[in-house]
């Protein structure tokens, strides 16, 4: 079951009668119960014990650190005059060494869940590639493993959750089922948003009386996100394939329009998704973190990763920067590279290394393969550079009268920032780091801009004028409305107000718009790339 | 009041978007009603004299477009029809034979084992056409409705039966004009034949291991022969010449028949074909279907078979069957004008259209 197939439409109606009336005292069990019939009808019953053994891992792991913070708090408040000041500092020393082996030992066990199901194909790769090298004659198998559905987004919203519980942000959930709904809670399983315990917990337990508007709202937004994976992304698609998969045959333009098309893509499918999922959130009264802020309109590399797949990027900073830049080990090789490189760069100098780490963590994060690391240390690079170089960047701009209000200095910086994420494109959908530089080496080689004029365009895979200009249409369609978005008009509220025909005639041309150009059905894959990851 | 208002909108808006859904369906969903072929053939099968027919053919397009009712008759004075199909499957072939049986009461089946081991699934977009086909054309509307069921428990894509709209949404950018169009005049008895021919070399070993998957469908064969156990009808299998028989098909067919005790014909050696009269350079137009020469020669061959196997009636002097001898001739009439002007523009010739 994939959330744009009837049967999820049906599940969805279900569930929301459930939700609504028979089970409304009971609102969260009905999630539970749908998040895992959910699950198991997407991923399978195979891969529900990874599910289960994560959500059960995690939850004791909450149990304990509090417990053990609680039973610190206790005997100091007891014994808090009995003991000198270094004892105490000594026994608050112990207890968050104790905290953090229990931290460790969690984190170490969820993540290496992730790690071996997800990478452990990759590293036999490159064993075995070593041992080829030096004329070794082993050879490993390559394990061939099951990677449950959303084990990626799952594993850090859990691990999330215990962190959270060891710095004493949230308390831990004493209620496994309660917990359970969270770690599986079914519109997010499939590729996130990845939330916070505090930000979602409440709303998935609590009561939630049926809004007509809210549903509403909901309804128009999983709409939107059917536009932008059925109509837009599954028709991208096409084109993208042919020339990826055959780049031979095209010249170096062609395969650079193919990478920009994939960003489009890939964001078409990847929010499209969330859209989906945040609308079936909003019908059920449950209010998502959002993961989009018009990434396309960003002003460089930084900002772009501050609007695309937010609440990773906010997750890593929260839970890997943060600890990281400001950690005891990072503040000395600020204080040693302060009197090396000077002070303005030895001061930033722990925030760009702790950067570069969270980028290629990104990349890891999206796949086993060399071509991902690459993709995070190409990131990691302009982001590093762009604080390692702002200030002589900022004088730059002054010296050329360049200002922020600029408009063609805000047109150059979306345009750069566009370039540099296409370039970016080419290493995340070559099938390898090898190709990608390969493509890249042929962009540059064979680049003819005047193919753009060319009827044959319009016969890249097969896809034809019709096609080409539906998929145009609904771009300018999709860009206007981010721009709209960008000047914070809401859109959503703007259409409520105007008249029931106005409204209605919107409707219907949405929906009949899907159901008519949407590509799906028989010879459509049913997936969402993000669901890879 | 206000959830008053609520429902009633929710109630308008949905009846004008089934209204809206019923609109562009007209439109957008691809109908074979327009291929007469299958149309008008039943309506003469339906009016064929009641029990006058002692041979039904079933199966794919390899006994449609491999015998020749007319030329059995001549041949034999066995009267028979033709109710093979193209892209066929086992499910359609069951419901065709329970259609046929209201109306006739066959003393042999022809069933044609060529597709025994496909698995021709509905989501298959190659086989998909030969179920949709089924459904817009087939008369029956009780074994329709049967024959809907089936198919939709065999479909991962079960909305897509259900409201074609979701299938055929995609065509908006085709003509409502049917590209599978062949005209039927009525003399024909069901038979296709066609005026091209691909001159070929056969090996002289036909068995081939393609590897394909064997995934015997038998559960509607089993059907049939029930059936006809029942009505005390008798089965001949058939697997008409290819130039490639994959082992796995036969294999299957010959258990098939084996496990229901029945006679299967079938031609493993280039030799056995020729030794028929057939030749591979002038009676085939494509590797596994014959052309209209091989139909007759083919159909004459057969109707010998048949009769020396199950000692069927010759009807030739019977003056109750005279109307099948002025069939015979209205449709070799009728051809030698189509073949007049299949000669003048081969290239354009409609007559058989796919």
């Amino acid at each position: 079951m994939s959330l744009f197939s009837t049967y999820f439409i049906i599940f969805l109606i279900v569930i929301v009668l459930f939700y609504f009336t028979i089970l409304k005292n009971r609102q969260w069990v009905c999630l539970l119960i749908a998040s895992y019939l959910f699950y198991i009808f997407c991923g399978g019953l195979k891969t529900l014990p990874f599910l289960i053994i994560t959500t059960i891992s995690t939850f004791i792991a909450g149990i304990l650190l509090e417990k053990t913070q609680k039973k610190y708090e206790c005997f100091i408040k007891e014994n808090k005059d009995k003991f000198e000041k270094h004892k105490l500092k000594q026994l608050k020393v112990d207890n968050r060494t104790k905290k953090r082996i229990i931290l460790s030992i969690f984190i170490i066990f969820n993540l290496g869940i992730l790690a071996v199901l997800k990478y452990s194909g990759f590293i036999v790769e490159q064993i075995n590639h070593i041992f080829a090298h030096n004329n070794l004659n082993k050879n490993i198998a390559t394990p061939n493993l099951l990677l449950p559905l959303g084990i990626s987004f799952y594993t850090f919203q859990s691990i999330g959750y215990i962190i959270d519980v060891y710095r004493g942000k949230i308390k831990a959930d004493k209620d496994i089922f309660k917990f359970a709904l969270f770690v599986s809670y079914f519109p997010q399983i499939i590729q996130g948003p990845i939330s916070r315990y505090n930000q979602l917990a409440n709303q998935l337990y609590d009561t939630h009386q049926w809004d007509y508007k809210r549903a509403k709202f909901g309804i128009q937004r999983m709409l939107f996100g059917y536009f932008k994976k059925l109509i837009i992304a599954e028709r991208a698609t096409i084109i993208v394939d042919a020339i990826f998969n055959n780049p031979d045959n095209y010249s170096g333009f062609i395969i650079f329009f193919a990478a920009f098309l994939y960003g489009f893509q890939i964001y078409a499918d990847f929010s499209g998704g969330i859209d989906i999922i945040i609308g079936t959130s909003e019908i059920l009264g449950i209010k998502m973190e959002e993961n989009f802020k018009q990434p396309f309109m960003a002003k460089s590399i930084a900002d772009y990763w501050q609007r695309w797949h937010i609440t990773l990027g906010t997750w890593m900073r929260d839970y890997l920067f943060y600890p990281l830049a400001l950690s005891k080990k990072f503040n000395k090789l600020g204080k040693k590279s302060r009197s090396i490189f000077g002070n303005q760069v030895g001061k930033i100098l722990p925030a760009v290394i702790a950067s570069f780490i969270v980028f290629l963590c990104v990349g890891i994060w999206h796949g086993a393969s060399w071509k991902y690391i690459f993709y995070g240390i190409y990131n990691a690079f302009f982001v590093s550079s762009g604080t390692l170089f702002e200030k002589n960047y900022i004088k730059i701009k002054s010296k050329l009268k360049i200002t922020d209000d600029l408009i063609s200095w805000r047109i150059f910086q979306t345009a750069r920032t566009i370039f540099l994420v296409t370039v970016g494109r080419y290493m995340t959908r070559a099938d390898s780091f090898n190709i990608a530089l390969k493509l890249i080496k042929n962009t540059l080689k064979r680049f003819d801009p005047w193919v753009i004029i060319r009827p044959s365009i319009l016969e890249i895979g097969g896809i034809g004028i019709y096609d080409f200009t539906i998929l145009f249409l609904a771009m300018i369609l999709w860009i206007i409305i981010d721009i709209l978005h960008e000047n914070n008009i809401q859109i959503r509220e703007y259409i409520s107000k105007q008249d029931i025909v106005f409204r209605w005639t919107l409707y219907f041309i949405g929906i009949f718009s899907i159901i008519i150009f949407g590509k799906y059905g028989i010879g459509y894959a049913a997936r969402f790339i993000y669901q890879g990851f | 009041m206000k959830n008053k208002t609520i429902i009633i909108k929710s109630i308008v808006f949905i009846f004008i978007f089934i209204c809206l859904w019923c609109f562009f369906s007209y439109f957008l969903i691809f109908k074979y009603n327009y291929d007469e072929f299958y149309t008008k053939r039943y309506s003469y099968y339906e009016k064929e004299d009641k029990n006058k027919i002692d041979v039904l053919y079933l199966g794919t397009s390899s006994i449609q477009d491999g015998i020749n009712p007319n030329a059995v008759f001549l041949e034999s004075g066995i009267t028979s029809f033709n109710l093979g199909a193209q892209t066929t499957n086992p499910i359609s072939i069951y419901y065709l034979f329970m259609y046929a049986i209201k109306f006739q009461t066959p003393k042999l089946i022809v069933l044609d084992l060529s597709g025994i081991s496909d698995k021709r699934s509905p989501d298959d977009e190659q086989w998909e056409v030969g179920y949709r086909l089924f459904l817009d054309t087939f008369p029956d509307k009780d074994l329709k409705r049967k024959y809907f069921v089936d198919v939709i428990k065999r479909s991962n894509y079960k909305s897509s039966w259900l409201f074609p709209l979701l299938r055929y949404h995609d065509r908006w950018i085709y003509s409502r004009d049917n590209s599978i169009s062949r005209y039927y005049s009525g003399y024909e008895k069901g038979v296709a034949s066609y005026f091209t021919t691909k001159s070929q070399s056969w090996s002289e070993n036909l068995v081939v291991n393609n590897k394909n998957k064997n995934n015997p469908q038998i559960e509607y064969y089993k059907r049939i022969v029930k059936e006809c156990k029942k009505r005390n009808i008798k089965i001949q299998a058939v697997i008409t010449p290819k130039k490639e028989l994959d082992i796995n098909y036969l294999l299957s067919a010959k258990q098939f028949c084996e496990d229901n005790n029945i006679d299967l014909l079938k031609f493993e050696k280039l030799s056995e074909i020729n030794e028929i009269g057939l030749d591979t350079q002038k009676d085939f137009m494509d590797i596994e279907h014959f052309n209209y020469w091989g139909v007759e020669k083919f159909s004459k061959y057969f109707a010998n078979y048949i009769q020396q196997k199950y000692d069927l009636i010759d009807h030739r002097n019977d003056k109750n069957y005279d109307n099948w001898y002025e069939n015979a001739i209205a449709y070799y009439e009728f051809i030698e004008n189509q073949y007049k002007e299949y000669n003048k523009n081969p290239d354009e010739y409609i007559y058989y259209v796919h």
